[in-house]
């Protein structure tokens, strides 16, 4: 019975297949750079696909793909019914508020403009925190917003705020952590129960424990 | 070019021959054990339906606008009219086996789910004893299997799997939040179910049938409306994104419409059957 993994293309992707390959989980590292969409590894028990990591909840939740690994992040903003299995650890960021160090915003504030690719999260954020924020919805280069008068402040992953420190942005506040997350459709996992709980058994023990906020950036 | 909307169907006779086929055999079978076909209405008043909407279908609800002072709704189900049905006009006519086929209107939670979703079910309201429920799961995986599912996978969980949770847990369970609850719920047999005597029962009768080898009891199985009181089960058939039907016993649904009566039913999911070329 082969599993189907939706993996989001990029750094998780990178971090994953190390895992995977000591978990006797191998795959072409030539077939893996090429355009291949989907590939299988040696065993043919696994069959990978590399897709954008807002893709990676769709995949899983139509059933496309049995299971995905994707940030906790993507899933906070884009809420889908899929199963969240395991903590993998990789990838540890948190999305942030961050404003123009040449700017004194010392809080947030009543109608301040925030730039995103979060608007969901930082949205919800704004709320409970009792401030009315205006979400600009940007799809890249978020950093740019504020010191092109887009917007007054970001909502912006970092993994070590370096991005942010070479923009002339500082953090103001936390909005949350993420790390990667093993996650599945519901149906496949019935369907797919042994083979799916043993490639948690194999990738489990393999992930770093999801770091404690003291230990972030 | 205009076409009719997404999420709504319109039917060529090819796509209605194909549903026609599917609802007339299950009619047929359900008839065959006894249901008896009922109808609601497909505008409703949410002040009148209010007492069983929990506010999960509370917040799927599709609203009509109109110059009046009740508001109005599409039939988000059919289980919350047809226990009105029974308090207000059937209370004297008790056990009563019904059956409906007709689709409800919920707006969807993905961009791929439909607003009207086809049904076929069947509400056994009265029998309080515990035989009506492999009773109903039986007539459930009996019909499906007339209409061409033989592969069926099937998860029977209980509203009691959610007891040794915190709200929180109860919560993470209930959305399949299996990190932040710490633990992996379990698909087992015996050893799972034996805790909870009527589970224990169930799972005996399911296992001296022909579908032993089709069911699991899995702990992450529980009801997501508050009225379930008993056991739940789903069923998942390859090929279905999501289940093709569900069910289980509420005997806390007919009290809340004024009459204290338990009840058990499924509903059979139709829209990907349907879909499927």
């Amino acid at each position: 019975m082969t599993v189907t993994i939706a993996v989001a293309k990029g750094y998780l992707l990178d971090q994953t297949i190390p895992i995977m390959a000591r978990a006797h989980i191998q795959f072409d590292t030539t077939e893996l750079s090429s355009r291949r969409l989907f590939i299988e590894d040696q065993s043919g028990h696994y069959r990978l696909l590399q897709v954008r990591p807002w893709d990676v909840p769709v995949y899983v939740a139509m059933g496309a793909a049995d299971v995905g690994i994707v940030g906790h992040d993507v899933l906070l903003e884009h809420e889908v019914s899929v199963l969240r299995l395991l903590n993998m650890g990789l990838g540890a960021c948190r999305l942030v508020i961050a404003s123009p160090m040449n700017r004194a915003i010392p809080r947030l504030f009543h109608g301040i403009k925030i730039a995103t690719k979060y608007p969901q999260a930082t949205a919800h954020y704004c709320r409970e925190q009792g401030i009315k924020a205006q979400l600009i919805k940007l799809y890249g280069a978020i950093e740019l917003a504020p010191l092109t008068g887009l917007s007054d402040v970001i909502s912006d992953l970092t993994a070590t705020g370096n991005t942010l420190a070479e923009n002339g942005l500082s953090i103001m506040e936390t909005i949350y952590h993420s790390t990667a997350f093993l996650i599945a459709n519901p149906t496949q996992f019935r369907l797919k129960d042994a083979a799916i709980r043993t490639l948690i058994g194999l990738l489990a023990p393999l992930c770093p424990p999801p770091p404690s906020p003291h230990d972030l950036p | 070019m205009s076409f009719s909307p997404v999420g709504v169907y319109e039917w060529t006779p090819q796509e209605a021959q194909r549903h026609h086929l599917i609802t007339q055999t299950l009619s047929q079978g359900f008839e065959d054990h006894g249901f008896h076909a009922v109808r609601n209405p497909v505008i409703d008043e949410l002040h009148s339906l209010s007492p069983g909407l929990d506010d999960s279908l509370r917040s799927s609800l599709i609203y009509i606008h109109h110059q009046g002072h009740t508001p109005r709704i599409l039939r988000p189900d059919h289980t919350t009219p047809i226990a009105r049905m029974v308090a207000t006009r059937l209370r004297d006519q008790l056990p009563l086996k019904l059956y409906y086929m007709a689709p409800i209107f919920r707006h969807p939670s993905n961009d791929w789910d439909a607003i009207e979703q086809f049904q076929a079910g069947c509400e056994w309201i009265g029998p309080d004893d515990r035989a009506a429920d492999w009773d109903i799961l039986h007539l459930c995986l009996s019909q499906l299997h007339r209409i061409g599912l033989t592969q069926l996978a099937v998860d029977i969980g209980h509203v009691d799997f959610l007891s040794p949770y915190s709200d929180q847990d109860k919560q993470a369970l209930l959305q399949g939040d299996y990190v932040s609850l710490g633990t992996l719920p379990q698909r087992g047999g015996m050893a799972l179910a034996a805790p909870i005597p009527e589970l224990g029962a169930l799972l005996t009768q399911v296992q001296a049938s022909k579908w032993a080898p089709n069911v699991s009891i899995f702990t992450g199985l529980v009801p997501t409306l508050s009225y379930y009181t008993g056991f739940v089960f789903s069923v998942m058939a390859p090929g279905f994104r999501s289940p093709i039907a569900t069910g289980g016993r509420y005997d806390g649904l007919m009290s809340r419409f004024g009459l204290a009566c338990p009840a058990v039913g499924f509903a059979i999911h139709l829209n990907e059957m349907i879909e499927q070329p």
